[in-house]
């Protein structure tokens, strides 16, 4: 099915939520641009806070595309092409790292350094807050090799997304279905392993290295899976937004839907695994090194933060999850979905803002504003995307496999 | 379903590509897997009594060792002050590991609907139970007065004592009871419906009546069926968690406590993974002689080797990328022990080890990117041998290495496993290899009822990639119902 004009009954209509993202942008954008004349320290945390947050989802996308490219299955190719959309983004967001980069440069003349390794004062041997242990750190942490990863990172997914996309298009334009299959594979299988040490890095950069005196080789997969988390329920609340397009409606039957939210359950329990297998490993050892990172987090009135996340980030979800009549629903699943979504927010507020505020109290709007712009521009370039191919890769064998989960 | 009548003559389009040979029925299946049970004692293959006999004689060793250590105690191994823990605890983690493979296989894959586990899980659910037969004993072993390992078990007692409960040695002792009991469980349903075959099929009365027995009154109702498949999902869900938790729990024997090398945030996933790793190991190497010599290669085709291969290849990876994380943190951290301890395991005594596993773990594996590597037979077998001691050397770089040179030199020692060490590790593959040649003689070791119904789903589906492909690629949903 060779086409080149798509049809209605191919695209989904997604002006409204584009719209709604344009709109989140300029007003989160907006606010944090005002913070910025208020306090132009409280303006750099927040962005990097808010750029730290939002990142997970064209990454999330991003390694959920090349993973139904590996496994394939009915969830994959349903969710292929908002996949597609998302990861997209991530060019975008190159230039949005801006910012984050210049950070490190102290573009902005802040007496106070945002990571304390930039610093030279702290880092250079006799300085006035000098520092052995960042200064260890040093030939890694440095601002211009800080840089020079961050372009490596984005250009190895910059690449991997613009790839993918534009294989899976010439798919949909006739080009030979099996070829393209398995070139997008053959590059999945190399783009999963670089996604992983990439990400990975970027977590420890731009995360973890803002308390330059604590690590975890645990930190980067807590990232990843707080991103797959996120992703899945993003693509789950999309579908409900997608659902009544005619082409959906024709091919897609409820199996891979009630797939998608098997693994929306088993990425609850990964995150809560993860996290709680950091939490106890350094609890116990309670060696000096490790538990400052996790005192912070108690003390102030974080704890209540924390408690909020064993609560809705893991029993509620857990439990709801568990009954099968939650996950063959989609308007059911699409609100556990959201749950979850919304404590993606709180879980990245719990990772990175207690190294700027000891008390919880201290969370301002400023904070708040950069995640709601920066989600809104990746929400309106995810919905610009999707209007522009075909809700499913129609020319790809693995279609096949949603209409065998048809009969159930 | 009128339209989905079955072309038993449709050929797939490439051998490697498939799970099922063509040429096979129901009945060809039922007699090729259970007709090896079946055969009467005078007429077992030479070649299993050969086997048999040598992991017989391994097994007399393994008692003849236990029975040494129980005389002497535990000082007839090489263990020492500092190096506390060597080859009893390298080896318990070694078996367990795989261990897991067994259960991944036979829970997790059954709840992602991958019907290409149906000809190997029976295989690896037993290796499962062989091998924490084989870890399980380590521990108790290790106790030095082994009959007290009840001690473990919290119960009310006239001493008045209670293990500590915050220790994840005393966690083992409900990870491993646990697991052990759920998959012995999951096992035993799974061999419900073809005893059942056995016990019809059996011509001798006593193995009617003993394969009566052990199907426990089996009829293939549509009712027994119902619960069956309701029990395999229970158990399968059940045990799902359980792959998990063990192996995260014998990480946490180490990373719980201070040692360099042990408290590393990132060892639970990492452990299990590797578990995965060394698990799917010790399939394919038992697996690929076991299809050969009783003809199941229609059954286990080079497809499964192939995804066998990729599993063992992704987990790998992740245990790589573990060991990149070490080294990351060595560096990074900036703390004198961790930076010593990569300086050790490059440099020390025992950097043979760290290179070997280097070697064995993250090099000798990367051919597996290449199908024809996945799909080559001594190859697989090569690589696998090389994964099973890569895994072992791990627990030896963790174990021996962090504890020979700890915190403070003067406390340093030096680690040598004495001959009892080598014979209670040689002793536990008779345990295991015994176990093994039974199972594989009196039951059936593919799940007959599955193959029957993958082959009807197989069929179905070629059925359907045929259909679709008259019609252009344009498939439509199939309008069965």
């Amino acid at each position: 099915m060779a086409t080149t004009t798509l049809s209605r009954s191919q695209v989904p209509q997604l002006n409204r939520l584009q719209l709604f993202g344009i709109g989140a942008a300029v007003i989160g954008l907006a606010l944090l641009a005002l913070g910025f004349f208020i306090n132009p320290q409280v303006f750099l945390e927040s962005y990097i806070f808010g750029f730290y947050f939002v990142m997970a989802f064209p990454l999330g996308c991003l390694a959920f595309l090349m993973i139904q490219h590996l496994t394939g299955g009915a969830w994959g190719i349903m969710s292929r092409r908002m996949l597609e959309a998302g990861a997209l983004a991530l060019p975008i967001f190159f230039i949005l790292s801006v910012p984050v980069v210049l950070t490190v440069y102290n573009f902005l003349n802040l007496d106070l350094f945002i990571y304390q390794w930039s610093d030279p004062s702290v880092v250079t041997p006799g300085g006035e807050n000098f520092d052995p242990l960042v200064a260890h750190k040093v030939p890694w942490l440095s601002p211009a090799w800080f840089a020079a990863r961050m372009v490596i990172y984005f250009v190895i997914w910059s690449v991997l997304a613009l790839l993918l996309r534009t294989w899976s298009l010439q798919q949909d334009r006739g080009a030979k279905s099996l070829v393209m299959v398995d070139r997008m594979r053959k590059l999945s299988g190399i783009g999963t392993a670089l996604f992983v040490m990439s990400v990975t890095f970027f977590a420890l950069d731009v995360g973890l290295s803002l308390d330059a005196h604590w690590y975890s080789t645990m930190y980067g997969v807590h990232y990843m899976v707080n991103a797959g988390l996120g992703t899945l329920a993003f693509i789950i609340l999309a579908l409900t937004q997608i659902r009544h397009t005619a082409i959906f409606e024709e091919h897609v039957p409820i199996k891979p839907i009630h797939d998608l939210g098997k693994l929306l359950f088993a990425f609850t329990i990964l995150w809560t695994y993860v996290s709680f297998g950091q939490f106890v490993i350094i609890w116990s050892g309670d060696v000096a090194e490790f538990t400052p990172w996790y005192a912070r987090r108690i003390d102030g009135g974080w704890v209540y933060v924390s408690l909020l996340l064993m609560a809705l980030s893991f029993f509620a979800p857990f439990l709801a999850l568990l009954s099968r009549g939650n996950k063959r629903n989609l308007n059911r699943l699409a609100q556990i979905a959201l749950v979850i979504l919304f404590m993606r927010v709180v879980d990245m507020i719990w990772v990175i803002l207690p190294e700027f505020h000891a008390q919880v109290t201290q969370i301002s709007w400023v904070n708040l504003a950069a995640p709601v712009g920066l989600f809104g521009v990746w929400l309106a370039i995810w919905a610009w995307n999707m209007q522009r191919a075909a809700l499913l890769p129609l020319n790809d064998p693995q279609m096949d496999s949603l209409h065998a989960g048809g009969h159930h | 379903m009128a339209q989905a009548q079955p072309l038993r003559n449709t050929p797939p389009p490439d051998p490697g590509e498939s799970y099922l040979l063509p040429g096979e029925t129901y009945t060809s299946m039922t007699q090729k897997i259970g007709d090896v049970p079946l055969v009467s004692p005078l007429k077992t293959p030479k070649g299993w009594l050969i086997g048999f006999s040598i992991s017989f004689v391994l097994l007399m060793i393994f008692l003849m060792s236990v029975t040494w250590l129980l005389f002497r105690g535990v000082g007839v191994w090489g263990i020492n002050v500092p190096v506390a823990w060597g080859m009893d605890i390298i080896n318990f983690v070694w078996w367990i590991g795989i261990g897991h493979a067994g259960t991944l296989i036979s829970a997790i894959l059954l709840l992602l609907n991958q019907g290409w586990r149906n000809s190997i899980n029976r295989f690896a659910e037993a290796m499962t139970l062989f091998a924490v037969a084989c870890a399980g004993m380590y521990p108790i072993l290790h106790l030095g007065r082994p009959w007290l390992f009840y001690w473990l078990i919290p119960y009310p007692n006239t001493h008045g004592m209670w293990p500590n409960f915050r220790s994840p040695l005393d966690w083992d002792v409900f990870a491993i009871s646990t697991y052990a009991s759920v998959s012995l469980v999951f096992w035993l349903v799974g061999l419900l419906p073809d005893f059942a075959t056995l016990r019809d099929r059996s011509t001798n009365i006593w193995a009617k009546r003993t394969y009566g027995l052990a199907a426990l009154g089996w009829r293939g109702s549509a009712r027994h069926w119902h619960r069956y498949e309701m029990a395999s999902l229970l158990l399968a869900g059940l045990s799902t968690p359980l792959v998990v938790s063990v192996h995260s729990i014998i990480s946490l024997d180490f990373a719980i406590s201070q040692v360099p090398g042990w408290q590393v945030t990132v060892f639970p996933p990492y452990f299990v993974a590797g578990a995965v790793f060394a698990g799917f190991a010790m399939v394919l190497l038992l697996m690929i002689p076991v299809r050969k010599i009783y003809g199941f290669e229609s059954y286990i085709t080079m497809r499964h080797l192939d995804v066998m291969a990729k599993v063992m290849l992704t987990t790998g990876m992740i245990v790589v990328y573990g060991y990149f994380m070490e080294v990351w943190a060595a560096l990074y951290g900036g703390s004198v022990f961790e930076e010593y301890l990569l300086f050790n395991r490059l440099n020390g005594p025992s950097a043979w080890a760290y290179f070997g596993l280097l070697f064995c773990n993250a090099v000798a594996i990367q051919p597996l990117w290449f199908k024809r590597v996945r799909q080559s037979i001594p190859a697989l077998l090569v690589i696998s041998i090389i994964i099973s001691i890569g895994m072992w050397l791990e627990r030896y770089v963790i174990i021996v290495i962090s504890l020979e040179r700890d915190f403070l030199p003067s406390s340093w020692g030096q680690y040598v496993p004495t001959f009892w060490d080598w014979s209670l590790y040689l002793g536990t593959f008779g345990l295991f290899f015994t176990l093994l040649f039974l199972f594989i003689r009196v039951m059936p070791m593919i799940n007959i009822f599955e193959m029957r119904l993958f082959q009807y789903q197989e069929e179905e589906r070629l059925h359907r990639t045929s259909h679709s492909s008259h019609t252009g690629g344009e498939s439509k949903p199939a309008s069965a119902d």
